[in-house]
């Protein structure tokens, strides 16, 4: 996994996940496609308006395919902020080098450059060869129109609330259990304590059966060392929530 | 401090930010109120606070990275902005443009050099050797002109609008795409754009010593001259638009390269956006003028319409937007 630092105008150090060439390359895949429907879409209006006066048929398809081949990526990373349909799919996105959105001229410079891009066959649509080579040759993986633009693609992340998820989980407990599960908790140490609220929180990035053994395995821990145990039907993962969810609460609030 | 703690205590904080962000997210800061406004600023400060504790004093990889990743995602909600400039965009056609064009009269008239040489290239060897030129310097099937031959009557005339239309924009397009490509391959430390101007240039010659040849060179000019007078240039803006670009690649003094390709970038998309209208105007004119028939626009009189753009484009490039030192550059 390759890291992109930003650094935003309050001096707070960031990161972007840079995008590998894999989901650039599906991206594209869906962009062309689309492209291909979109000119196929302009064939037929030109078709039926050529019905009526050949010229002006022809004229509509000629421009229509003109716009569609240079300006698809240009316009849609523009008024997307950086995505188009491919890209918004594969949940990456164009930023700039400095972290925030990508401007107009940014977006022509890159996407016009796909045609140096395709180098050996120079086509408006591109990627080829070079772009490729290019692109696996630096560390962000970005290919000419990139370094001209000053741009680069990165991962966007969607869906990650594991923690506001967190919160809930204890809820549903009922008072005593939760005055006796903090007075057992305070027994950890701060490295137990951290360990257990890091398992809680990356559960929704670990495999079914890893999260199964894990937190199976801390159930047991907690079952040996603090003498606690789940109750009948409660599922290990859940037991382990609950006992998290208490520890995040300071003992003046446990009364609400 | 403690993680529970500190998780504890700002988990409201970061549940609201992300309610304001997927609101902003879906329909832009236009959608906050006043009142919201101020507060996704506070809360995404505070995150951005946040972010910065976690990573010196609270441990814990997850909650490192979930900051991490809301505070990347408001960044680019409020940093974001891009909004359509007309009164810009117009102020860069008049005023903007010239500037710039003028700035980077070098790297034209390089282009024109290369297309100059080009011509006389091709007219040469069109006149030196026909066939050989002719099989190797023109592209079999290229829509283009030809001298009336010996039995017809006049080069038919486009009466019709429909083919006035298709052709228009046909060579809109064409040109277009000529110019765009001839910016792209600029990267290629501007050997690709040389190449293109240069075999522009042949054509022009090649198909002129076709036409001499024939003994016609005077309705050579008149079809070619009309729209040729902004195509021409348009296309060297293009091929000019590549040598910047080439230059930000090749030299890399005082900057770091990557900082001055990227600098160049920009300014190459500026000079090259001049060539559009540019085309636009010549293939009205191409359709309009120079196939219009001889008797209702004279050649004259086509000529002297050549004249009067050639005219019309050098004002433009060489007398406006004096005293606003490229007024586009900084905001863009």
């Amino acid at each position: 996994m390759i890291l992109h630092e930003v650094l935003t105008t309050e001096k707070v150090p960031f990161t972007y996940r840079v995008a590998g060439l894999g989901s650039r390359f599906l991206a594209w895949l869906i962009d062309a496609l689309a492209i291909m429907i979109l000119m196929l879409m302009g064939g037929a209006v030109g078709v039926i308006l050529s019905l009526g006066r050949s010229g002006l048929g022809a004229a509509v398809m000629i421009l229509w395919q003109f716009v569609v081949m240079w300006g698809y990526f240009i316009l849609f990373e523009w008024l997307w902020h950086g995505q188009t349909p491919g890209k918004y799919l594969m949940g990456i996105r164009v930023i700039q080098w400095r972290g925030t959105a990508i401007t107009f001229f940014q977006s022509t410079v890159r996407n016009l450059l796909r045609v140096a891009d395709s180098l050996p066959i120079p086509l408006p649509l591109g990627p080829g060869l070079l772009g490729f080579i290019v692109a696996a040759c630096n560390r962000e993986q970005r290919r000419l129109g990139d370094l001209a633009g000053d741009t680069l693609v990165v991962h966007v992340e969607r869906n990650v609330q594991p923690i506001l998820l967190l919160h809930d989980a204890g809820s549903e407990a009922d008072r005593q259990r939760i005055a006796r599960l903090r007075q057992r908790l305070s027994q950890l140490d701060r490295e137990q304590k951290q360990t257990l609220l890091d398992l809680c929180l990356r559960r929704d990035q670990l495999r079914v059966l890893e999260r199964a053994r894990l937190f199976q395995a801390a159930a047991q821990f907690f079952q040996n060392r603090l003498e606690l145990a789940p109750d009948e039907y409660e599922s290990a993962e859940k037991f382990v929530l609950q006992m998290a969810a208490v520890l995040g609460e300071r003992p003046g609030e446990a009364a609400r | 401090m403690d993680l529970a703690t500190f998780l504890h205590q700002r988990r409201a904080d970061w549940k609201r930010l992300e309610e304001i962000l997927q609101r902003v997210e879906g329909s832009g800061l236009v959608s906050l109120d006043d009142d919201q406004a101020v507060e996704f600023g506070q809360l995404y400060r505070r995150a951005a606070s946040d972010l910065n504790q976690a990573q010196t004093f609270v441990s814990g990889e997850a909650t490192e990275r979930y900051l991490n990743d809301l505070v990347a995602r408001a960044y680019l909600a409020i940093y974001g902005k891009t909004r359509v400039d007309l009164w810009g965009l117009i102020r860069y056609l008049f005023w903007g443009y010239p500037a710039i064009f003028r700035r980077y009269l070098p790297h034209f008239l390089l282009a024109t050099l290369l297309f100059m040489a080009g011509t006389i290239f091709g007219y040469l060897a069109m006149m030196y050797d026909k066939d050989v030129a002719q099989a190797y310097l023109l592209p079999s099937g290229m829509p283009t002109i030809q001298p009336v031959g010996e039995g017809e009557d006049e080069a038919k005339p486009m009466y019709d609008t429909d083919q006035l239309m298709n052709f228009s924009s046909f060579l809109f397009t064409h040109n277009v795409s000529v110019s765009l490509v001839a910016f792209a391959l600029g990267i290629t430390f501007g050997l690709g754009t040389a190449w293109l101007m240069f075999y522009n240039g042949v054509l022009l010659g090649a198909l002129g010593a076709v036409f001499a040849q024939a003994g016609q060179l005077t309705a050579y000019a008149t079809g070619v001259l009309p729209h040729g007078v902004l195509e021409i240039p348009a296309c060297l803006i293009g091929g000019a638009a590549g040598f910047v670009l080439a230059q930000g690649f090749l030299r890399a003094r005082p900057w770091p390269r990557r900082e001055e390709l990227a600098r160049m970038g920009k300014q190459s998309v500026l000079m090259l956006f001049g060539c559009v209208p540019l085309l636009a105007v010549a293939a009205c004119l191409e359709a309009g003028v120079a196939r219009a028939p001889d008797w209702f626009l004279g050649k004259g009189l086509k000529l002297a319409i050549a004249g009067v753009f050639a005219l019309l484009f050098l004002v433009y490039v060489l007398l406006l937007g004096w005293g606003r030192p490229a007024a586009r550059e900084n905001e863009a």
